[in-house]
């Protein structure tokens, strides 16, 4: 290594405190827009990346960001139900496979999805061990939620009630895990996925109890007549669907009317796509059926000015950081002019005293440099755990 | 032939020529010299009043300084006419340099500050010896004042007596035909006073070295071949 | 220091590659045969004859069902040997109560009964309950022995051709001639069982259990059900129903799925009424086939009435 530049790091290493502090500040003045972007990029890019393996999402008319939020990233905000019914209709077209949702209740803060078995093979999601659910109120878990309540296949999960005093309202079920997902790097790996129906059990819309029909169930009954038997209060009902009581759990009212989030729609060609937009295409029927990457790209035009004014500022502040930083630097040379005369006097020159000078610079910026890129290189392999992290998405 | 040879050199400082000083206290000074001839190995203690030029002749001797008129040759060397390179290649080689105040550099052990000529002057000359002798030699003179347990240590580690001595070190390093020493001892106490002043004789001799040292120290000067006082050089000119 | 720069290039290098997630589909039935459960011993056996035996069929597979499949609660292993299932073929008309609670793939359910859902029989006498005063609701109230009815088996028939047509387009010819023959022995079966049935009349009937009311409906026969079961022991309000029912409706001739108990048949015949088994063939049985079963149904009935 050259002379200059031998000395110039020796001056580095001794000046430790001032050395780190420069490198922090412009490793900080290089990392922090460049993290800004690959963060905002990269969770656009997840966004849409789901967005865009889902061709069609139908639901109820109003926020269309709020349906595309709750239905692929199970986000809160619940939009107003769909029902039942409107599924059958869209099954009834034959314009292609639709699954429904129902994403309105959750379990210590993880999402229980309610869906068919088609949700699975959709989303490409395989099972690291143990199977599907194959009955009510078993559920399958994300490989999150395994890891978050501790559960594995075999141990049981329960739904939230939705508050504290909700008595008659959400049925806090005890569902047993009988498989749990592999990681998918989605919002898929936090939720806990269930039957369809399951989910209307949670809502109480469904539910199990002994037959009344039988003796036994004689402490239950407040009437029979007209081969109606009438229940009073007191008959229990079951917390948790086992393989010994599911054949009792029914619904009681018209399953037609009974809730759905939303319903994703596979359309297999363009053309069927195009004619079932072409049905929902106004909002007469209370429905609208949107296409999410459409509308997370108008999200994400926003998210991308902000960024834009966001770099900008970051680069104004960058400047000012340069500002100060190439003052401490004339302030060191200021400081260093003894040292710099008795270099010159020994036989150094003014090149040689230059780079002394350069070298220091340089070591500064290309070591923050190998540091920004370090920590960027860093935070790219865990970016997507990150902003899942703290964007709950 | 002398070490040292002057003849009618003239020197001003101009504003510019403050570029070599930490402070432009000298502007307006000037001086004439009309002959100074220095032999092969003497020892000479250059005296004379503040302000006399004394500083500034040794750095017209070591090249630092180019006067605006006559000749001065060193070692044979017309410093003249050579280029601004040559004389700091000149000055790194052939002339050792000891300061008043030490001037060692706080960021570098005290082995790393005897090699600091070899350091400045490695990335211009392909004459230097190889870093392993350099390093060997540097060593050597830290063991011969006493300091080889030390090489390690930062100069702030040291007394006042260690640094000078340190910095001697650092003039021989390269083997110096010259040694120029200005007021070496002015910063240290008596006892380490004759001791800086016998390792400088001491190395001129062992080196056979020409020593010409700056000092205000009377009790010094029987210790030199020569005393040599700056007026009887007919330097005319005085501070402003 | 070289280390450390080193270090820091291949760093540097690796950030230019871009990391991936690797996602599959979670595995499809591989198996180069399609596999076809049936919920029934009818549909089992009616698909068995359209896919034929040859080596490349359709494997059809009817799982093991204690009782009358109308009562099945598929196990935990049944089920996912039906969601591995390419096809599960389904009697419909409310037989299969377990849809309710067992998850499978819509579009791999077919639903042989769908074809004719205009000729499905409601139930009479549903037993519904409900919780408070208001929130009545019944439970499903359609009778679902089609297969008893031979024109309806034929239908049926033809709903899982179509089925494996779809599924296996290369053996499509195989399956529409294995339909026509099977639909042809189910015209013969009709035939038989028309003419047995037509010595009976508007002979008064009685069926101890509500499950042939396809039979009931196809040949026009005069019955009333009971709710008795061949193993137990009807207790003295049955009886006591039962002579109020043949004071209007004097049936000589009582319908059983499978042997009474000795006591109730004596008990009948005290009452003038002879039990004859008529099997409803919904599982297997050590007996034959769904037509050995029902054609030997119809001999038996011609023993009884001693016909020709």
């Amino acid at each position: 290594m050259s002379g200059a530049w031998y000395l110039g790091s020796r001056y580095l290493a001794f000046h430790k405190l001032k050395s780190t502090i420069l490198i922090a500040s412009i490793t900080l003045m290089l990392f922090h827009p460049a993290a800004t972007r690959v963060l905002v990029s990269d969770s656009a890019a997840a966004l849409t990346a789901r967005a865009d393996r889902t061709p069609l999402l139908l639901g109820a008319a109003g926020s269309p960001l709020e349906l595309v939020l709750n239905s692929l990233y199970f986000h809160a905000g619940q939009p107003s139900a769909v029902s039942n019914e409107t599924l059958a209709q869209m099954q009834a077209t034959g314009l292609g496979k639709f699954i429904p949702l129902n994403t309105r209740f959750h379990s210590r803060g993880n999402p229980i999805v309610g869906t068919t078995l088609d949700y699975f093979t959709f989303r490409g999601l395989k099972l690291a061990g143990g199977r599907q659910f194959g009955m009510l109120g078993e559920c399958v878990l994300g490989a999150g939620v395994a890891v978050q309540q501790g559960v594995k296949s075999g141990g049981y999960v329960v739904s939230s009630p939705e508050t504290v005093f909700d008595i008659a309202g959400v049925y806090p079920l005890k569902m047993k895990v009988v498989g749990v997902l592999e990681p998918s790097g989605s919002a898929d790996d936090d939720a806990i996925f269930v039957d369809i129906r399951t989910s209307w059990v949670i809502q109480g819309l469904g539910h199990g109890h002994q037959d009344l029909a039988r003796p036994e169930a004689g402490a239950g009954v407040l009437s029979r007549k007209d081969g109606v038997i009438t229940a009073n209060a007191s008959v229990s009902q079951y917390a948790e669907i086992t393989v010994d009581n599911v054949a009792e759990f029914h619904f009681h009212g018209d399953t037609s009317q009974f809730p759905l989030t939303s319903i994703i729609a596979v359309p297999p060609d363009d053309k069927n796509a195009t004619l079932l937009r072409g049905r929902y295409l106004s909002n007469d029927d209370g429905l609208q059926l949107v296409v999410p990457s459409a509308v997370l790209n108008e999200l994400l035009d926003t998210v991308f000015t902000v960024q834009n004014y966001v770099i900008l500022g970051l680069a104004i502040l960058g400047l000012a950081t340069v500002a100060v930083i190439m003052l401490v630097f004339l302030l060191s040379q200021q400081l260093r002019r003894g040292e710099f005369h008795t270099l010159s006097r020994i036989g150094a020159s003014k090149t040689y005293i230059g780079l002394l000078v350069a070298s220091e610079l340089a070591f500064v910026f290309v070591g923050s440099l190998l540091l920004a890129m370090l920590l960027i290189f860093i935070m790219r392999q865990y970016a997507l755990q990150i902003l899942q992290t703290f964007l709950t998405f | 032939m002398p070490m040292i040879e002057m003849a009618n050199v003239a020197f001003r400082y101009q504003a510019a020529a403050a570029s070599t000083t930490p402070a432009n206290q000298n502007a307006g000074f000037a001086m004439h010299i009309r002959t100074l001839a220095v032999g092969r190995g003497e020892r000479i203690a250059l005296v004379g009043p503040s302000g006399s030029g004394k500083t500034t002749l040794l750095s017209l001797v070591a090249g630092i300084l180019r006067p605006q008129g006559g000749r001065v040759q060193v070692n044979g060397l017309e410093l003249s006419r050579l280029g601004n390179a040559a004389v700091r290649q000149f000055r790194i080689g052939q002339v050792g340099q000891v300061f008043q105040s030490f001037e060692l550099l706080d960021y570098l052990s005290i082995l790393e500050n005897v090699m600091l000529p070899w350091y400045i002057g490695r990335d211009s000359s392909n004459t230097q010896m190889e870093k392993a002798d350099c390093r060997h030699r540097a060593q050597t003179l830290l063991e011969e004042v006493g300091l080889a347990s030390r090489i390690n240590d930062r100069p702030d580690h040291l007394s006042q007596g260690e640094q000078q001595r340190v910095a001697v070190c650092r003039a021989m390093l390269n083997h110096p035909p010259l040694l120029l020493a200005d007021e070496p001892t002015g910063n240290l106490d008596q006892a380490n006073k004759q001791t800086v002043v016998d390792l400088l004789l001491e190395q001129a001799q062992q080196n056979d070295s020409t020593l010409l040292m700056v000092t205000h120290d009377q009790s010094l000067l029987e210790r030199f071949d020569t005393v040599l006082d700056i007026r009887s050089l007919s330097s005319e000119g005085v501070p402003s | 220091m070289r280390m450390v720069y080193g270090f820091l290039i291949v760093l540097l290098l690796a950030a230019c590659s871009e990391t991936e997630h690797a996602q599959s589909s979670i595995t499809e039935n591989a198996a180069t045969r399609p596999l076809i459960v049936a919920s029934n011993y009818p549909l089992f056996y009616f698909a068995s004859q359209i896919a034929g035996d040859e080596a490349d069929a359709p494997q059809i597979v009817l799982p093991e069902i204690e009782g009358d499949p109308a009562f099945w609660a598929p196990s935990t292993e049944q089920i996912q040997l039906m969601q591995s299932a390419d096809l599960v073929l389904l009697n419909g008309a409310g037989y299969e109560s377990w849809l309710d609670w067992v998850t499978l793939d819509r579009d791999r359910l077919v639903d042989t009964s769908a074809g004719f859902a205009d000729k499905l029989l409601e139930l009479e006498d549903t037993l519904t309950h409900q919780h408070g005063p208001t929130g009545e609701h019944a439970h499903q109230g359609t009778a679902f022995t089609t297969w008893l009815d031979p024109r309806l088996a034929m239908d049926q028939a033809g709903a899982v051709a179509t089925a494996l047509e779809i599924l296996a387009p290369d053996q499509a010819e195989r399956f529409r001639n294995n339909l026509s023959a099977l639909q042809s022995r189910l015209l013969d079966l009709d035939r038989e069982l028309a003419d047995t049935f037509a010595a009976l009349g508007k002979q008064p009937l009685l069926f101890s259990h509500p499950v042939y009311q396809y039979l009931q409906h196809r040949y026009q026969l005069n019955g009333v059900s009971l709710h008795w079961e061949p193993d137990a022991e009807p207790g003295n309000r049955a009886w006591i129903e039962l002579q109020k029912i043949l004071r209007v409706h004097p049936a000589e001739i009582m319908l059983w799925e499978a042997e009474p108990l000795s006591s109730t048949a004596a008990r009948l015949a005290e009452l003038g009424v002879q039990p004859i088994v008529f099997q409803t063939a919904s599982n297997r049985s050590g007996q034959g086939d769904y037509f050995t079963v029902l054609s030997g149904n119809a001999k038996e009935l011609q023993s009884a009435l001693k016909m020709p």
